[in-house]
């Protein structure tokens, strides 16, 4: 039973067939919308034009395809299958490069010359064809030579495939362990590193909840655009503040990640301006925050709308700062809002930093604006394995692909006063073309020799 | 000058490399056909001449856009184009027998510029996550993968030609059909070669820029998924020992995969990738 599964795991058939079942699990999750990427209103949506399909894809958890158990399940199978390949390639490369056979006859060959040359240093010649073709002399004994290129290639499939382990196993900690997290984060405000004060959160399936061991104050956010009004950079200027209490400065910007004990701190492409009002109502103050995002534009207004916490009202804003000299009230940051309560606009107009404006018997003071800046927090050590395993792939196929290993097979024979020399080659891959590189050695060394009683050329068995 | 006007420039040069394409193609056939070993030669030195006008078009552009020519379906297009020809041109120097497969490769030079030419060449600038190196090394090899592909997918064609009709005197010009074999493997190789390196830029790219190496998304799916094809091919061969028209006809499958991929998915998917290949 041991024997058979372990067989069955080792079998190439199996391995391609996890592929093509991965391969077809992907194409599902790339074809029905993704709870992780899609709005819950489009889910449900679906749902409702999809009735028959919809509970059987919730029951599989196709909805979340890439952390479902399913295809972690799979991928897992992935990972044995491949770490027993993995071991069996490197045991038959190591057994190719140990075997240097010097048994051989022109049978063994397509490639195959056999000629007789008085000159004594037709031998040398040769090995210096040879030589100077890349050809390395793996063995040598009573006449005999081994000569390799590229033997290095042998290890291509070990390499490759190790590689690819590498990244699943890595692919396998991700599904499980990754944490990450999504911070909005206000000028001069501090992100405590509790779980709770994350917006949003992706954690494996068993990591622990994300706790960052430091605070991160938001100093100042700067964006930049270009001519055209489009935007080109955003850089967050932040302080790391460890538990003993160490402020670190740092700067991340999109592309340019923060990386501090362990996590790192990437600047997303989500920001705007945080809107701060104070509704003075009963004689209570009430003060609101409301993040409007970026327009796609320098000079288009940061817009948002939401609901004031503990009244009915909707507010709809339009902010223009005055950066851009496109604010409605000139060269200063002013908003355009309008507030609604029960469909009934209780006010539309224009107010400016410090202003009030009277909403029924309420006050509504704009009292600060700033920026904000979405931060995303990850915390993943198996990043590093990835790119190791990206590397070890390509080496692979470089050494299988661009570097096939040719073998040739040398042999003198002394007779009296003649040598007979017999030389064939061989390429498990590309044997075409090494069929016309053999005939360029061939022709290589008449060039240098005159010989005599040629007895066979490329000869085809 | 101003930009409309390096724009005019641009597409007469774009016009030009198209005809001048048109021409090598015409004469790659006509080599093949009529026997004349001789003459293709002077298709090889059209297409050289050809990518001339297609060079200086791209290059003015790279200078005047201060980016790469990614952004939009035009360039995108173009320069996958003036890569294949690049590529066709330096193999056809080292393995000589490939300059067949120009009757193959040449008219999907020319058709990709032409389709390119009916899309809006305005330049846009770059988002600030696309401002990254490996953003360069990502585009640079998945254009480099799409000319191997090609290559081999020319080479593929070349045996089921001869293979279906190989007593026509009109393929006795072709290589033999192993070498075919042979070329179209080794090509399926260096675009397999590519392809890796395309999803390791992009997954590192993606990495700095977003915090997670893959994101299941569309593309980098139907991404992994080809790549995942060219590896059964491969195995196909080595273990299976597929080798003639089964092999070139595994080969067709992938690179109708590739095609999908590289072509086809970013203008028709909701995906990260498709946001950068404006219309």
């Amino acid at each position: 039973m041991k024997n058979k599964m372990k067989k069955i795991l080792l079998s190439r058939s199996t391995g391609l067939i996890l592929i093509v079942f991965i391969a077809m699990l992907s194409l599902i999750g790339v074809n029905i919308p993704q709870v992780s990427d899609s709005s819950p209103s489009f889910i449900n949506g679906w749902k409702e034009s999809h009735q028959l399909l919809a509970p059987i894809i919730s029951q599989l958890h196709f909805d979340r395809m890439f952390s479902s158990e399913i295809f972690i399940a799979v991928v897992f199978l992935l990972f044995l299958a491949m770490s027993f390949s993995v071991w069996n390639l490197f045991t038959s490369a190591r057994k190719k490069i140990a075997k240097q056979n010097l048994r051989f006859s022109e049978k063994s060959f397509k490639n195959y010359f056999s000629f007789i040359s008085q000159d004594d240093n037709s031998v040398k010649n040769v090995l210096d064809t040879l030589a100077g073709r890349g050809y390395s002399l793996k063995n040598l004994s009573q006449g005999k030579y081994l000569f390799r290129k590229y033997g290095f290639s042998q290890w291509g499939g070990f390499i490759l495939h190790l590689g690819m382990l590498i990244i699943v196993a890595a692919a396998l900690y991700t599904f499980l362990f990754e944490k990450r997290g999504f911070i909005q984060i206000l000028e001069r405000d501090t992100f405590f590193g509790n779980s709770e004060e994350f917006l949003s959160t992706e954690n494996g399936i068993f990591a622990s909840p994300f706790v960052p061991n430091f605070n991160i104050t938001l100093e100042k956010l700067t964006p930049d655009y270009y001519p055209g009004g489009n935007l080109k950079f955003v850089e967050s200027s932040i302080l790391v503040s460890n538990q003993a209490g160490t402020r670190t400065p740092g700067l991340l910007s999109i592309n340019n990640p923060y990386k501090f004990g362990g996590v790192n701190i990437y600047q997303s492409t989500s920001f705007g301006y945080t809107v701060c009002l104070l509704l003075n109502k009963n004689g209570k103050d009430i003060p609101t925050y409301f993040s409007l995002e970026h327009a796609d534009k320098l000079g288009n207004p940061f817009t948002g709308i939401s609901d004031f916490p503990t009244t009915d009202y909707i507010f709809k804003m339009e902010f223009s700062p005055d950066i851009n000299g496109s604010s409605f009230s000139l060269n200063q940051p002013s908003l355009r809002l309008i507030v609604e309560e029960k469909g009934i606009t209780q006010f539309n107009g224009t107010i400016k930093p410090g202003e009030s404006i009277q909403l029924g018997d309420q006050k509504l003071t704009f009292v600060d604006i700033r920026h904000w800046s979405g931060l995303i927090l990850t915390e993943n050590q198996s990043v590093i394995f990835i790119f190791l395993g990206f590397g070890l792939i390509v080496l692979g196929l470089i050494s299988i692909y661009v570097f096939p290993m040719r073998e040739i097979y040398f042999a003198v024979e002394k007779n009296e006063n003649t040598l007979r020399l017999s030389l064939g080659g061989k390429a498990v891959r590309e044997p075409q073309q090494f069929e016309e590189e053999f005939r360029s050695y061939i022709e290589s060394i008449y060039l240098k020799e005159s010989f005599t009683n040629v007895q066979s050329e490329l000869v085809e068995i | 000058m101003s930009s409309l006007n390096w724009l005019k420039y641009e597409v007469v040069l774009h016009w030009i490399a198209v005809a001048v394409y048109i021409a090598a193609s015409v004469i790659f056939t006509y080599s093949l056909f009529f026997k004349n070993g001789k003459v293709i030669r002077h298709a090889f030195l059209l297409t050289v001449i050809g990518l001339i006008p297609h060079s200086i078009a791209l290059l003015v552009r790279w200078i005047e856009q201060s980016h790469g020519p990614y952004m939009s379906r035009y360039e995108v297009l173009s320069s996958d184009a003036w890569v294949i020809a690049i590529m066709f041109l330096i193999f056809s120097l080292k393995w000589e027998k490939i300059r067949a497969a120009g009757t193959i490769i040449l008219p999907i030079v020319f058709l990709m510029i032409a389709v390119a030419l009916f899309r809006n060449p305005e330049m846009h600038n770059l988002p600030p996550s696309l401002r990254s190196i490996w953003l360069v090394m990502h585009v640079t090899f998945a254009k480099l993968a799409a000319g191997a592909i090609i290559i081999s997918f020319g080479a593929a064609v070349l045996f089921l030609l001869k293979e279906k009709k190989e007593t026509k005197p009109i393929f006795s010009k072709f290589p033999s059909l192993e070498l075919l074999d042979e070329y179209s493997y080794k090509f399926a190789g260096f675009g397999f070669v590519f392809w890796t390196i395309n999803i390791a830029a992009g997954s590192i790219w993606a990495e700095a820029s977003w915090g997670r190496y893959w994101g299941w998304d569309p593309i980098e799916t139907w991404s992994l998924i080809t790549w995942l094809m060219y590896g059964i091919y491969a195995h196909l061969r080595l273990f299976w020992k597929w080798r003639g028209k089964k092999s070139a006809v595994a080969l067709v499958v992938c690179f109708v995969m590739s095609l999908f991929t590289i072509f086809i998915l970013p203008f028709a998917a909701k995906s990260l990738h498709s946001q950068y290949f404006v219309s």
